[in-house]
């Protein structure tokens, strides 16, 4: 039976809702207006340029051909023209950061980064963790998004969810970030189930020559990092990389400092080759090292406590890809990554191999055909040096073989599209899954196009769900009179019988692009989840063993749960005026149902995502070499249920704004200032009660950056 | 409080929707990629000489042609019948490399990059000025590279290439070139 509606918006909610009417409004507008009318006067030839004439009759309002080699070189694209353009990508609701978003933003972090994309949730737990996720369900180790590094899968095996400190580069060798919502096309794994993101750095070729760039300010203690990058024979190119950051930590709730302050060196190199035309070669690796202070909370037996974590990583990843012609070519991809991680109450040293191919080929004039397969293989070694979290066995591998099939027909060229594909997968865990999808795309001309999918996505339990032991406090128990109450502990189990959780998604997206200066992307949704794994509490108390004289209340993971969701997202891009943009996002999503059967309970799947997220950004180009940018965001509140007491615990919607001023003095180097979250003083973003910590709040802080090129 | 200045920030923005002129797709500062080639390609006839050699006559014109699969029809109608050094600019469009005759710029779009090098010795030793966006087309024998450099598109020139073919590059676009290759 569906619960709590959600019908209830809070004032602003409805206010959004209307203003969003307004833009819709105003866009199919400018959709209507009368395309390029050639009525502009054309700029008179540039002096020197006598055997140049130009009569009006020839023209035809091509009065760009006019410009001269000194303005094209300085010309920016529009990137709505620059959208990419594969079609399988255009029948999703995809959104893609570019290098230069990143920078204007004034982000340190690819965490930070991905709140500029619509129906992306994320939360800075504390200065060195972050929870985030797409469509929901979100959470410190939420486990609904793949995400890829060049290619390399990020997330940890043990619980399915990524440590977002450690995905980390020299911010300005990312290329593009891709963030596609939606279980991702059937390419990806079995984690796609609520989206894909897509980190993409760019070829050793565009980053030639030296980049060195050092800062600091209140939250960004310091940072450095220098890059060089050359020539290595005659064809191909190479950089090395090494980075610095030095976090400091944020405050609890009252405004003590509360000990989550963190550093990172890193260091990497990528070597791109060109053998032939036909073949590219990428060798690629990183190492890194970082150290972060924690405090637990609510951990069994210790209270809280506090630890210094330091976690090590390295990772090795080459691709061959050969191209046959321009419609059929073959990838290769083999990667090693190694983590080794000392948490305090969890240590964890975990190796990871794979090796994936992929076929593209035209199989007829209308149909283009993708396939391929990947095997993987990881390692992990885990300890348990207090007692509360264990894992069992400590030590296992574990095997994934999987591949995929994707068929891109054309139905009428150049107008619509259907892809059918779907993905393979055989694990140790719960042995076959399959997950096939079907996709198809409408074009009527250049400006709009429609698209619609249905698909299924399949979530497989990761080793930790399947085998984990966690002790956490749990309600007091009155025993009687003149004694104290007892301190029940909550255990909650693993289950190795637990079954992969299934999404079907219904999905239906529409872009516009009425002008070159505006366009817009609208994608809606609705999910239907089963088998969510949830607890369900045992019958009677048991003893725990590890704490003699506490007894412990059953909570055992099972796929005790159902979810229906539903939402939207829309993305803008007005270019108001040649030196003025404006991007805007907002997501909305609605939880229609959610329910856990046999006496489960879902601890937070009702509200640990918010409602509306709005994200407003305008970038401005002052003068010759000045770049101003803001940045205001509205993320809506939050409702978390105290897992031993039961008392709702609200965490409160933010209005926060950042700003960017960036001036280039010379043509090599650039002095940058950066405020964020400048509106409040500190607001709360999110409360993270897996493996506990002390709850933050992100604060208002400042930074300055100088970066030197040559 | 924030909630008003939201507002008056979203009816600025309703403002500028209604109040700007939408402008013409041609607008100084935003142009698409393909119009910028198509302009890039325009210059570079300007700025280069080719041997008398390479025209039947004064009055012979001046033929640009592109190779491969792109959306040519925006840059075909704009520089059909425009002029360049006293030349009227004609545009044909090949899909064979077989076909590619009687053209002095030749445009090879990247969908031809496995047959790069067939397309390169398919062309007469004399009179072409090769042109692509195709990676390291300078290394692989061409003349012109356009290149993306953040989010602008800019150029490469390999002047041995070009040399050998009989062509001259202004002074003037050697400077504004990205790298001379040699």
């Amino acid at each position: 039976m569906p619960t709590q509606s959600q019908s209830i918006m809070s004032p602003f909610g409805l206010w959004v809702k209307d203003a969003l009417r307004l833009v819709c409004a105003l866009a199919l507008c400018a959709a209507t207006w009368p395309g390029s009318a050639g009525a502009e006067t054309l700029p008179s030839e540039a002096a020197g340029e006598s055997e140049v004439s130009v009569s009006p009759a020839e023209t035809g309002g091509a009065d760009f051909l006019a410009l001269g080699l000194e303005d094209l070189m300085n010309m920016t694209v529009t990137s709505v023209s620059r959208k990419s353009q594969r079609v399988s990508d255009a029948a999703a609701a995809i959104f893609v950061i570019t290098q230069d978003d990143m920078r204007r933003c004034g982000v340190t972090s690819i965490a930070e980064a991905l709140r500029m994309a619509p129906g992306l949730e994320v939360a800075r737990i504390d200065a060195n963790k972050w929870a985030i996720s797409s469509r929901g369900f979100n959470g410190r180790f939420a486990s609904k998004m793949l995400v890829l590094f060049d290619g390399r899968t990020v997330y940890t095996p043990l619980f399915s969810g990524v440590f977002w400190d450690r995905q980390d580069t020299m911010l300005e060798d990312i290329d593009r970030i891709e963030v596609i919502r939606g279980p991702g096309a059937a390419l990806w794994g079995a984690n796609a189930v609520n989206g894909v993101i897509n980190i993409i750095t760019r070829s050793s070729g565009d980053t030639l020559g030296t980049q060195v760039s050092a800062g600091g300010g209140t939250q960004e203690k310091a940072f450095g990092a220098a890059r060089y990058g050359s020539q290595l024979g005659e064809d191909a190119t190479f950089r090395l990389y090494g980075k610095y950051t030095n976090r400091n930590s944020m405050d609890d709730l009252s405004g003590r400092d509360a000990n989550n302050s963190w550093t990172a060196l890193r260091g990497g190199f990528r070597v791109d080759a060109d053998p032939s035309v036909q073949n590219t070669f990428t060798l690629q690796g990183d190492v890194y090292h970082e150290r972060l202070h924690d405090t637990y909370v609510d951990s069994v037996p210790l209270g809280t406590f506090s630890h210094a974590s330091t976690v090590f990583g390295a990772n090795l990843l080459s691709r061959w890809k050969h191209s046959y012609s321009d419609t059929a070519d073959l990838d290769l991809q083999l990667y090693y990554d190694r983590t080794d991680t000392d948490l305090g109450i969890f240590t964890e040293v975990s190796d990871t191999f794979d090796i994936d191919f992929q076929n593209r080929f035209a199989l007829s004039q209308a149909q283009e055909v993708v396939w391929g397969g990947g095997f993987r293989f990881s390692h992990d070694s885990t300890t348990s040096p207090t007692s509360d979290l264990t894992v069992t066995p400590a030590s296992q591998d574990s095997n994934i073989a999987s591949s995929f099939v994707q068929d891109n027909i054309t139905l009428i060229p150049d107008r619509v599209h259907l892809i059918l594909g779907s993905k393979f997968e055989i694990n140790s865990y719960t042995g076959f899954e399959w997950q096939p999808n079907a996709r198809a795309i409408w074009t009527p001309n250049r400006q709009h196009s429609v698209w619609g999918a249905v698909s299924r996505a399949v979530r497989t339990p990761s080793r930790g769900e399947q085998s984990f032991s966690l002790y956490q406090p749990g309600p007091l128990v009155p025993r009687g009179p003149g004694l104290p109450p007892a301190q029940l502990l909550v255990h909650l189990a693993g289950n190795d019988q637990l079954q992969a959780e299934e999404l079907i998604a219904y999905e239906l997206g529409y872009r516009v692009e009425p002008t070159s200066t505006l366009s817009a992307d609208l994608a809606l949704f609705y999910n239907r989840y089963k088998k969510l794994s949830t607890l369900k509490s045992g019958a009677t108390l048991e003893p725990a063993p590890q704490f003699p004289q506490q007894a412990a209340l059953p909570l055992t993971l099972g796929n005790f749960g159902k979810a229906e969701t539903c939402g939207l997202e829309l993305a803008a891009d007005y270019k108001a005026l040649p030196w003025w943009r404006l991007r805007g996002a907002y997501s909305y999503l609605r939880i229609l149902a959610i329910e856990a059967e046999q006496g489960a309970i879902f601890t937070n799947g009702k509200a640990d995502s918010p409602q509306h997220q709005v994200s407003l950004r305008s970038s401005m180009d002052l003068a010759k070499s000045v770049e101003f940018d803001l940045w205001l965001r509205y993320v809506s509140a939050l409702a978390f249920t105290n897992a031993s007491t039961t008392a709702p615990i609200p965490v409160s919607s933010y209005l926060t704004l950042d700003a960017r001023v960036a001036w280039k003095p010379w043509n090599r180097v650039e002095l940058a200032l950066v405020g964020q979250n400048l509106l409040q003083r500190s607001h709360q973003e999110f409360l993270s009660q897996q493996i506990a910590t002390q709850a933050t709040q992100v604060g208002r802080s400042v930074y300055g950056k100088v970066t030197w090129q040559y | 409080m924030i909630i008003k200045i939201v507002a008056y920030i979203m009816l600025i923005l309703a403002a500028l929707f209604l109040g700007a002129p939408l402008p013409c797709r041609a607008e100084v500062g935003q142009l698409s990629e393909n119009q910028l080639k198509a302009a890039y390609l325009f210059n570079f006839a300007k700025f280069v000489e080719w041997p008398a050699s390479a025209f039947a006559g004064a009055g012979a014109p001046l033929v640009i042609g592109f190779i491969g699969k792109g959306p040519y029809a925006e840059a075909h109608d704009a520089l059909t019948g425009r002029i360049a050094k006293g030349r009227k600019v004609q545009v044909r469009q090949f899909s064979r490399v077989e076909e590619v005759a009687g053209c002095h710029i030749l445009f090879i779009a990247t969908s031809e990059r496995g047959r790069l090098k067939e397309i390169l010795r398919a062309l007469p030793a004399t009179g072409v000025l090769t042109v692509s966006d195709i990676g390291h087309f300078c290394n692989s024998g061409g003349m012109i590279a356009l290149v993306n450099r953040g989010e602008r598109v800019q150029f490469e020139v390999h002047i041995g290439n070009a040399e050998r073919a009989g062509l001259k590059l202004s002074s003037q676009m050697l400077k504004l070139a990205l790298a001379v290759l040699d």
